[in-house]
Parts: C-alpha cells; sequence; structure tokens
C-alpha cells in the first residue's frame, strides 16, 4: 500500500494528466489528432520556458510576479532596436545579421538588468520577494510603454518569426523544441551541479546553507537572473509567433508560470520540486484549456478549473508537508 | 482540603527517539514557590508544556486541587488556574499591554470589546505589582523585563492559583531580576503558588521554598531548601554523568596556537574585548550562564555575525575579512547551537547535508559527481554512527542525537582543523551524548583542536583540557583542568568571581 503511494507521489500530476487526457480523447474526436497535441505543446512553451525560470525562483522559497512585465519589457527592447535600425538603415550590406543579433542581445540584456535588480534588492537589501517583484513588475510594465510609446510595433525578420513560428521537419514547432531543451538543461543544472544543490538547500534553510560557507546572496540573486533570462527567451518566441510587439504582452504570464511550477508539485516553501514537473503542471493547464475549448464550453469557465486545480495542488503539498512535521522531535 | 495544590503522579511522555518524562510524581504546596531544578534536556520545559496544556502527556495523572484533572490544551489550563510565563515571550509584538493580557479572554459587553474595563483591571495590577509603562505602545517597543511583567499580570487580573515561570531571569539584568523576586514574593503573598524553573544556583537560596531536582526525566529528589545544601542539589542534578573518574585525556596545553582571538567586540555589546588562545590539538572549554557571550563570540569568530573590532589570526595568519566562506575554507567549522534552525537541511536527504559545506570534494568543475559523493560520504555514518536504514532518508526524521550527527558528519567532510562545538549534546540522550564525546576525544587525537562550549559544567570538566569561564561578555577566568579543579571552582567563575557568590 504505502509503495503504491510512494510511487504515486514521486509520479506528481502524471496520473491527472493521463486521467484527463483518457476522458477527452472519448468525449471529443479531435483530441488525439496529432495536430491537436502539436498544438496543445506550442500553446504551453512559452508557459513551460518562463516557468523553469519560476522553479529556480520558487525552490530557493522566493516568487517572481514581474516575469510578465519582463517579457514586455525585453520584447519591446528588441523590437525597438530593430525599428531603429531598419529605419535608419544602419545595417551595411552584407551585415543584416547585425540588425537580429544586437536586439536579441539588448533584449537579454535588459532582462537580466531586470532579474539583477530583483536579486540584489531582495538577497542583498532583505526586500521580500513578493513586494520587491511585484513592484518590478509595475516598473517593468511602465518601462515598457516608455520605451514603444504605447505603440505597437510590427514587423520583424524572419528568423525571429522562425523562432515563434516555424517547425522542424513540417511537423514540431521550433518553440517546443526550445521549451524541451531548456527544461532539459535546467534538470540537468538542478540535479547535476553545485549550484543547483545549493538552490534546494536556500529554499530549505538558508540560516544552514550561510553557515556552510556557502555565498548565499550570489545564489539567490542567480535565480532571479535566471527567471528573467528566460522571459527574454520567452519575449523573442512571442513575438516571433505573433509578428507584433506591444506594451500589453506577457500580461497574467507570472500566473501561468506560477500555477505551471506549483501544479507540477514544487513546495510554495521552498526546497522540493523540479522542472520536469514544472512542464507537465504548464501541459495540465494546457490540455485543461484546450480540452474545454474542444468541448464548447465558455472560456470564462476556463479560469475557474484553472484556479481550482492551482488551489488542489497546494492543499496536496499542505497535507505532505503536515504528515512530515508529525516526525519532529 | 489538602496542603497540596497540584499532584503529579506517574507521568510520562516520549518524543521519538527520546523519552522525554519518564514516571515523574511530586507535590506542590499551596503557596509555595517550588522550583524544578536540572540541566538542559533534564525534562523541565515538557513537563511545563504539559501543565499549561501545550502537549499532551502518554501515561500519568494530574490532580489539581484535589481533583483528577485533564488539561487537553491551554483553554483548559487557564479554567483551572494555571498561568504560565514561558521562557520565550508568548506575547503577540504588535498590540499593547492590555491586549495582551486579555487576548483570548476579553472582556466583552454584547459582541463589543469593553476597553475601558480590560484597561481598569490592567492597571490595578500593574499597581498591584508596582510597575509603570505606557500600556497604548505595542509591547515590542518594551523591555524584555516589561514583556514579562504583563504576563506576570495577566495571572494577577485573572486570579491565576499556579503561575508557572520557565526560566525567566535567562534573558534579565541584575536589576531586573532584584524586580522579579520582589513581584515573586508579592504574588506569595496574596497566595499564589509558583513554579520556578530554572538552572541558576544562586536564584533558589533566595526564592525557593522547596525544590524538585529532575535529570534524564526523572525526578531525583523532591526536598524543603532549607533541608539541603547547594552542592548537594549540583552533585543530584548532575548526578552520575558528573563522574569524578571522568577526566579529560591529559594532553600538552602548550603547543602552539592555531586560532589567536584578540580584542573581540561586538555591536550589541555581549562581547566585550574578549582575546584567546586555541593551543593545537586539545580541548579548549567555554563555560558561562545562558547569555554570557560564548554564542556571540564563537559565531563572530567563524564570520557568521559580523565583528565590530578585534583580529583573528588562524595558523598564524591575520584574517583580513571574516566570512563563512572564508572560515570554511581555512579549516574552521561551528557546529551551531540550534541545529534545527542554523545547521541542517532538514527537508533534504541526510546526504545532501553530509556534502552541503564542501561539494567542490565531490564534483569535477561545477558538476557533482553522485557516485564520487556517496563514496566519501557513506564512511562518515560509520565514523559518527548515524543509526539510519541509507543516507537517502531525509534528515527531518532523525532523532536529535542522530541529527546532531549528521551536522558533525557534515563538518569532518570538510575536513576541518578547528571545530567549534556549541552546545553540542544539547536536547540529546545519554547514549548519543557519550558517543559525541569520544567522537570528540578521536577527533583530538587526529590532530584536530576543538572549542567546546557548553552549559553542561559536568561536560566542560569531563572532556576540556584548558576551561575559559565568561560573565556577561569578559573573560572571567581561565584554568588547567587537571584533577583538583572543582565543579565549584568553575561555577564560582562563571557566576563572576568569588565575592560576587558570596555578596
Amino acid at each position: 500500500m504505502s509503495k503504491v503511494r510512494k510511487a504515486l507521489s514521486k509520479l506528481g500530476v502524471i496520473p491527472v494528466l493521463v486521467v484527463l487526457f483518457i476522458i477527452l480523447s472519448f468525449a471529443s474526436p479531435y483530441f488525439l489528432q496529432v495536430s491537436n497535441i502539436i498544438n496543445i505543446l506550442h500553446q504551453v512553451s512559452i508557459t513551460a520556458i518562463i516557468g523553469v525560470g519560476m522553479t529556480f525562483v520558487i525552490l530557493t522559497g522566493g516568487i517572481d510576479l514581474s516575469v510578465g512585465s519582463i517579457v514586455a519589457l525585453s520584447g519591446l527592447t528588441m523590437a525597438v532596436t530593430h525599428k531603429y535600425f531598419y529605419a535608419m538603415d544602419l545595417t551595411p550590406a552584407g551585415q543584416a545579421w547585425l540588425g537580429i543579433v544586437v536586439p536579441i542581445t539588448l533584449a537579454v540584456a535588459a532582462a537580466v538588468l531586470m532579474g539583477a535588480i530583483n536579486g540584489v534588492m531582495i538577497s542583498i537589501g532583505r526586500v521580500p520577494a513578493f513586494i520587491m517583484t511585484f513592484g518590478m513588475m509595475n516598473m517593468a510594465r511602465g518601462c515598457a510603454y516608455i520605451i514603444s510609446n504605447s505603440n505597437t510595433i510590427s514587423v520583424f525578420p524572419d528568423v525571429i518569426r522562425f523562432i515563434g513560428n516555424g517547425k522542424i521537419g513540417g511537423v514540431i514547432p521550433i518553440p517546443i523544441v526550445i521549451a524541451i531543451v531548456m527544461v532539459l538543461i535546467a534538470s540537468f543544472v538542478l540535479e547535476y551541479t553545485k549550484f543547483g544543490r545549493y538552490v534546494y538547500s536556500l529554499g530549505s534553510n538558508r540560516e544552514a546553507l550561510r553557515l556552510s560557507g556557502v555565498n548565499v546572496q550570489k545564489v539567490e540573486i542567480s535565480v532571479y537572473v535566471i527567471s528573467s533570462l528566460v522571459c527574454a527567451v520567452g519575449a523573442i518566441i512571442l513575438i516571433g509567433k505573433l509578428n507584433v510587439s506591444q506594451p500589453v504582452a506577457g500580461e497574467g504570464y507570472e500566473m501561468d508560470a506560477i500555477a505551471a511550477a506549483i501544479i507540477g508539485g514544487t513546495s510554495i516553501y521552498g526546497g522540493e520540486g523540479k522542472v520536469s514537473g514544472t512542464f507537465i503542471g504548464a501541459l495540465l493547464v494546457g490540455t485543461i484549456r484546450n480540452g474545454l475549448n474542444l468541448l464548447n464550453i465558455p472560456s470564462s469557465v476556463q479560469p475557474v478549473v484553472i484556479g481550482a486545480a492551482i488551489v488542489a495542488a497546494v492543499f496536496y503539498d499542505k497535507i505532505k508537508n503536515r504528515k512530515g512535521s508529525l516526525a519532529k522531535g | 482540603m489538602s496542603e497540596y495544590l497540584l499532584v503529579l503522579k506517574g507521568i510520562c511522555k516520549r518524543f521519538p527517539g527520546v523519552r522525554a518524562l519518564s514516571d515523574v510524581s511530586f507535590s506542590i504546596r499551596k503557596g509555595d514557590v517550588h522550583c524544578i531544578i536540572g540541566e538542559n534536556g533534564a525534562g523541565k520545559s515538557t513537563l511545563i508544556k504539559i501543565l499549561s496544556g501545550a502537549l499532551a502527556m502518554d501515561e500519568g495523572e494530574i490532580i489539581f486541587e484535589d481533583e483528577p484533572v485533564q488539561i487537553r490544551n491551554s483553554h483548559e489550563a487557564k479554567r483551572l488556574g494555571i498561568g504560565t510565563v514561558y521562557q520565550e515571550m508568548s506575547l503577540v509584538p504588535t498590540l499593547n499591554a492590555v491586549d495582551n493580557i486579555f487576548l483570548g479572554e476579553e472582556e466583552t459587553r454584547g459582541c463589543v470589546l469593553n476597553k475601558i474595563e480590560m484597561r481598569k483591571r490592567t492597571q490595578a495590577a500593574m499597581k498591584q505589582l508596582n510597575v509603570r509603562f505606557d500600556l497604548n505602545v505595542p509591547v515590542k517597543h518594551l523591555s524584555t523585563a516589561q514583556q514579562q511583567m504583563i504576563e506576570i499580570a495577566r495571572g494577577l487580573v485573572f486570579r491565576r492559583k499556579l503561575i508557572i515561570m520557565d526560566e525567566p531571569t535567562s534573558s534579565l539584568s541584575q536589576r531586573d531580576v532584584a524586580d522579579l523576586f520582589r513581584v515573586i514574593k508579592l504574588l506569595k503573598s496574596q497566595g499564589v503558588t509558583i513554579i520556578y524553573i530554572s538552572h541558576k544556583m544562586e536564584e533558589l537560596q533566595q526564592i525557593s521554598d522547596q525544590l524538585t531536582i529532575m535529570r534524564d526525566g526523572c525526578v531525583v529528589n523532591t526536598v524543603r531548601m532549607q533541608d539541603t545544601t547547594i552542592p548537594k542539589i549540583i552533585s543530584q542534578m548532575v548526578g552520575r554523568d558528573f563522574d569524578a573518574a571522568r577526566k579529560p585525556v591529559a594532553r600538552a596545553v602548550d603547543t602552539p596556537p592555531v586560532l589567536k582571538v584578540e580584542n573581540v567586540c561586538d555591536y550589541a555589546g555581549k562581547v566585550k574585548s574578549v582575546s584567546f588562545e586555541l593551543p593545537q590539538g586539545i580541548i579548549l572549554g567555554f563555560a558561562g550562564l545562558v547569555g554570557a557571550g560564548r554564542t556571540e563570540l564563537m559565531r563572530m569568530i567563524f564570520g557568521a555575525d559580523p565583528m565590530k573590532s578585534g583580529t583573528v589570526t588562524i595558523r598564524g595568519i591575520r584574517q583580513k575579512k571574516l566570512s563563512t566562506e572564508n572560515s570554511v575554507e581555512n579549516g574552521i567549522a561551528y557546529l551551531s547551537e540550534d541545529r534545527k534552525f542554523d545547521g541542517l537541511l532538514l527537508r533534504l536527504p541526510i546526504r545532501q547535508n553530509i556534502s552541503i559545506a564542501n561539494l567542490a570534494r565531490a564534483s569535477h568543475g561545477c558538476v557533482l559527481d553522485k557516485r564520487l559523493e556517496t563514496a566519501l560520504t557513506e564512511p562518515l555514518k560509520e565514523e559518527v554512527h548515524i543509526v539510519t536504514p541509507s543516507l537517502d532518508r531525509l534528515t527531518l526524521n532523525l532523532s536529535g542525537g542522530n541529527q546532531q550527527k549528521v551536522a558533525i558528519a557534515k563538518w569532518l567532510f570538510t575536513e576541518c582543523e578547528i571545530l567549534i562545538f556549541d552546545e553540542p549534546t544539547r536536547g540529546i540522550d545519554v547514549g548519543a551524548r557519550s558517543e559525541i564525546y569520544t567522537l570528540m576525544n578521536r577527533l583530538v587525537d587526529q590532530g584536530k583542536s576543538v572549542i567546546l562550549v557548553s552549559s553542561d559544567l559536568s561536560e566542560i570538566l569531563a572532556l576540556s583540557n584548558v576551561i575559559i569561564t565568561m560573565h556577561e561578555g569578559e573573560i572571567s577566568g581561565m584554568l588547567v583542568n587537571d584533577k583538583d579543579v572543582t565543579q565549584d571552582q568553575i561555577m564560582q567563575q562563571m557566576l563572576g568571581g568569588l565575592d560576587h557568590v558570596q555578596g
């Protein structure tokens, strides 16, 4: 009995996903079609990518509410620079790549800067993560409006659009590939590097880690930088997908990313969780959305279901923690 | 009605891995100040928690005012008339004195708080206690002594018959202690019975009517204060642990120092210009009362807390920047006082706890080699004797003694040369305790140097080659621990010298 239980707890929400798949494949003839499955994967790839960074942050016991705004700011940094290059005709003949590389570099730099500010204020300034990233959510969003002059920017080079919409072998969308590669890298980092071990330890007991001679501030700043860095990746994919960049982009992404991490089994208290879980969590949210769409259930019902899923996941986590604390001495 | 207010019969309490109380029986007379004394881990706090309803006992009977009673929660304790002044303040920091006193027992008219009445009754109690301070400010702005008075006033407001005070003087200044004793006498004169928990000898003589001595979860003796003497109490308190035959391993104490500390002060004024040397290959004991500044000193040397002034020299090299990173790099280990708070990653596996302070040993560059980690940690399980089926189990589920061994294994994994053990056996049963003693001696035999901070005098005497005593942030004495040194000598130095005790 307890073995079954252990195995179940290892699988996390995978059984739920499987059950959902079975139900939906009976309920709708379109659900199990390859095109629909790929569609789901395509839909969730940005959530999964941002969720990867969010998982690092939550594992340390923190939270990052600013990811959605950083997606917008980072994306617009790229868009505005690209437009500038394009309008000024700055790229000399034969060096068109400059007009792509420079904007992308700046987009990443902008995101990293925001993450570093978050990290420094939280780790060294001891501002609570919730407050700092909540403030950053507003600041970054404001900056996005300022640099874009509240305008939508469109027309992007083919390369960018390919990142968002291209398909490998005409079947597998690039964003999915990027998401899976990032999940694999992040899993490796968390499981097989010193840094990964420190991330879990920081969430388990910050003071004990510090007294073990580890620079906890470095670790804490790093996770917020990672969280922002993946936002830049998300921003580029988003622009490629839509072929527009606008200051409202990424609104609510923080909620999707947090939902994916939490549903995927990452403990909100830190120290426990896996990036692969977050990927499954993102998939579950995407499948619920897709299923409700296919069944012609009004979109207003979606938030109700997804909200309930988050609460159920945390409730489960809470019960698990309560069981653990029974053994305390 | 009998002369006893409270009779305890055969009270037992177990925690996983520890027998906290076994067959505790004694009686408390009405109107007495009844002291319960014992070393750390003797079971005093557990007993208090049972009486105040914070913990349930496993077996036993409590008779209060000749009636057998059940104390299932703090509410039932209050209803019986039992109030508790906890060691750590249990006030709500953002509420004022009046709100705190009436918390959970508010005076109301209908649904509305009767603030005037509550205030009046608080003022009356404060007047009775003859203490004055602002009743309007949040209690977090008041001193520890004032906060304690609020807790005592609560007892008076609700006319508690029994007030339990759990080490009330542990964080009070001399003047506040005198004030507290005045209040205790005042309560006694009004017929309130008091249970007073302490391990400070000098306090007993001043206020105790009767006392119960506890050791390892058992009652050793209950006796009238006038029928006993302090040396008798001490020997009963430390008991068989205080074995005159148990003496430290003879070692040369004139070896070159591996650690030199000069004129160290902290920001809070708890450490005042401390200097000492740790000779290579000995155990240096630090004795002192709780609050003497020993932990603060050690944390500064290790780099865990900022140092206001002073220098630390390790193996002849004066340290420019003290940080935990540099200390671990320099081969210093600090086994913290509170392993749950800042020693262990409780929710992670044992193995990860052992390797965390020196992951470089188990990795190539940034990448961990888990097989190497397993190979390196497994021998430590045997060396410090961690009792567990596997090092991959969570640290959370180990007993206190085993958790402490994990914390020690963590530092052995760093291959450190200087180990600072801060209260290494607090809350640990006798068996694990002697294992830790053996381990410490073995480490020193291997050439390592150890600082032992302990409030347990028998422990200091049994292990240290040199003993330094601290009193109120200063070093009050240092002596080589040969066979002539007695517990009394150390105790006198801990209390700040001879004059202080006699005066």
